[in-house]
């Protein structure tokens, strides 16, 4: 059995080089443009590379579009990719509803502090819950990230510049992780993280504190920044 | 290897050398004679070439007029009306006269009309010059692309009568259009879907008997469902009648998804159709459920790993 099993490591080691990233379209595929306002758009308004981008598209076979994904004015794809990443075991239904929860908290918190406020402070006070979310994850984002490079025969932690994706794939991230380990056992995953993201918005909060951690990190070991080679 | 007979075309020559007394007789005797091989191999006529058996129009005539005074013959013999001597007849009368024992029936006598026992030849389709008949002859499909043609043709037809119509103020613009599919007309994992649009209607849709807010109770399905009705801008102009089978909720709205936007494509116009295909709401999705492979536990993940 132990030989079978090393064959077949072996065996999955070798299908691993050209089968792991495989997806079932052809790469021939372009990526499908939901927004309706893409389209709308006439010919005089575009630059050169959207002209090309254009022809490309009307010559190319395009894939499908996902599931979770619509041209309604509702739709948010950051949104979207933050209830995939709170899915758990595909539970796409409960993820939604704790979002949606989530924001209606964040809208009722709002419009209370709003009817307490004095007249000078309610034009400060954000009511939207979408702005409030997308502000608070890009106070949440970090800047630089640090990569484990090997040199001379110790791992230095180097400081690196990330990419967009990588920097709110990182956000999100915390958030999810921040408000499923730091809460107390009786409040719910929609009330921890209204409060997270209202703190995340005024710029404090323990997932302010993590990407600050960071910064310094990176601070730290800017003296092994040379270490990057690309 | 073929017995390769081997004739040398002027050994009496070197024959006649080696009468006479001369010096190199063999050197001679190559230069002189040529070997000519043939071998029975090149005899034989190449049957596959060929192609299948090419009987000549006479030929087929012969046997159609043999046929019909067999026909009569038969008829005479049996004592019925040559007139009306009809296939089944004769072939009553072949098993009477020749009764046949063997089990393969294709073995048994027949008498059948040359066009059924011949096979049917491509006629020719150029003339002697080599000029094609037809004036399609070199797009490869010629009755496609003819068919093709006479139907633009007709459709040129109607539009001019519509035309007329329209000048003498007969034409009149409210009939209902339907587009009607029976056959599957949306696919996705696995499930299958199909649906009867109805245009000049109040946005309406039912799925399976039951009204779509029942069925679809997930908000993401429904919003799947309006989703080409809402790119286009015609929620409340089309009412859907749909039935869908197989699968789980999310497939279901997928293929019903499919097939909405493959129905409106004959209600809009070219540019909204590409609109569609590149917002990739006509690309049937290819994903399904990757299966399960020996030695590991699901279709990617591997066992726990031991080092010994």
């Amino acid at each position: 059995w132990y030989a079978i099993a090393l064959q077949t490591s072996l065996l999955s080691f070798v299908c691993r080089v050209f089968l792991v990233r495989w997806s079932r379209y052809n790469p021939y595929y372009l990526e499908p443009e939901v927004s309706k306002e893409a389209y709308s758009r006439p010919e005089t308004e575009l630059s050169a590379e959207e002209k090309e981008q254009r022809e490309l598209k009307a010559l190319r076979p395009i894939k499908a579009a996902t599931s979770g994904v619509s041209s309604s004015v509702f739709d948010d794809p950051v949104i979207s990719k933050f209830i995939n990443m709170m899915m758990e075991h595909g539970n796409k239904v409960l993820a939604r509803e704790i979002m949606t929860q989530t924001l209606e908290n964040i809208k009722k918190k709002q419009v209370e502090k709003y009817h307490k406020a004095s007249e000078g402070e309610r034009e400060a006070i954000e009511c939207n819950p979408y702005t409030i979310f997308h502000q608070a994850l890009e106070n949440c984002k970090p800047v630089v990230g640090l990569a484990s490079i090997q040199k001379g025969g110790k791992y230095y932690q180097v400081p690196i510049p990330l990419t967009d994706n990588r920097r709110r794939f990182l956000a999100m991230k915390w958030m999810i992780t921040e408000c499923r380990d730091n809460k107390h056992r009786r409040t719910h995953m929609y009330e921890k993280l209204s409060q997270e993201l209202l703190a995340a918005f005024g710029k404090e909060g323990n997932v302010m504190k993590k990407k600050y951690e960071l910064h310094k990190m990176a601070e730290a070991n800017r003296a092994y920044a040379h270490y990057r080679w690309w | 290897m073929a017995a390769s007979c081997v004739r040398t075309v002027g050994s009496f020559l070197g024959k006649c050398m080696t009468c006479s007394s001369s010096i190199n007789t063999v050197a001679t005797q190559v230069l002189l004679s040529r070997q000519v091989c043939v071998s029975s191999a090149l005899c034989r006529k190449n049957l596959a070439a060929a192609g299948p058996e090419k009987f000549t129009l006479e030929y087929i005539q012969k046997q159609v007029e043999e046929y019909e005074i067999g026909k009569r013959y038969l008829a005479n013999m049996m004592g019925e009306d040559p007139e009306n001597f009809t296939q089944e007849d004769i072939d009553r009368s072949i098993t009477y006269l020749f009764p046949s024992g063997l089990f393969e029936k294709t073995a048994r006598p027949l008498m059948k009309h040359p066009d059924e026992i011949f096979p049917k030849q491509r006629a020719v389709q150029w003339g002697a010059d080599g000029r094609p008949f037809h004036f399609l002859f070199y797009t490869g499909k010629q009755s496609y692309y003819s068919l093709m043609h006479d139907l633009y043709g007709k459709i040129l037809k109607i539009e001019k009568h519509q035309d007329r119509l329209r000048a003498k103020g007969l034409f009149s613009q409210d009939a209902e259009l339907i587009h009607f599919w029976d056959d599957l007309e949306g696919r996705r994992k696995t499930s299958d879907s199909s649906l009867i649009l109805r245009d000049c209607g109040s946005g309406h849709i039912t799925v399976n008997g039951q009204d779509y807010l029942q069925y679809f109770p997930v908000l993401q399905d429904r919003e799947q469902l309006m989703f080409p009705l809402q790119f286009m801008g015609v929620l409340g102009r089309f009412n859907l009648e749909c039935k869908v089978s197989g699968g789980g909720r999310s497939s279901q709205a997928g293929a019903l998804r499919l097939a909405i936007s493959r129905a409106l494509l004959s209600f809009l116009s070219e540019g909204d159709g590409e609109a569609m295909r590149q917002a990739g709401l006509l690309t049937p999705d290819p994903r399904v459920r990757e299966r399960k492979k020996p030695g590991q536990e699901g279709a990617r993940r591997k066992f726990t790993w031991k080092k010994r």
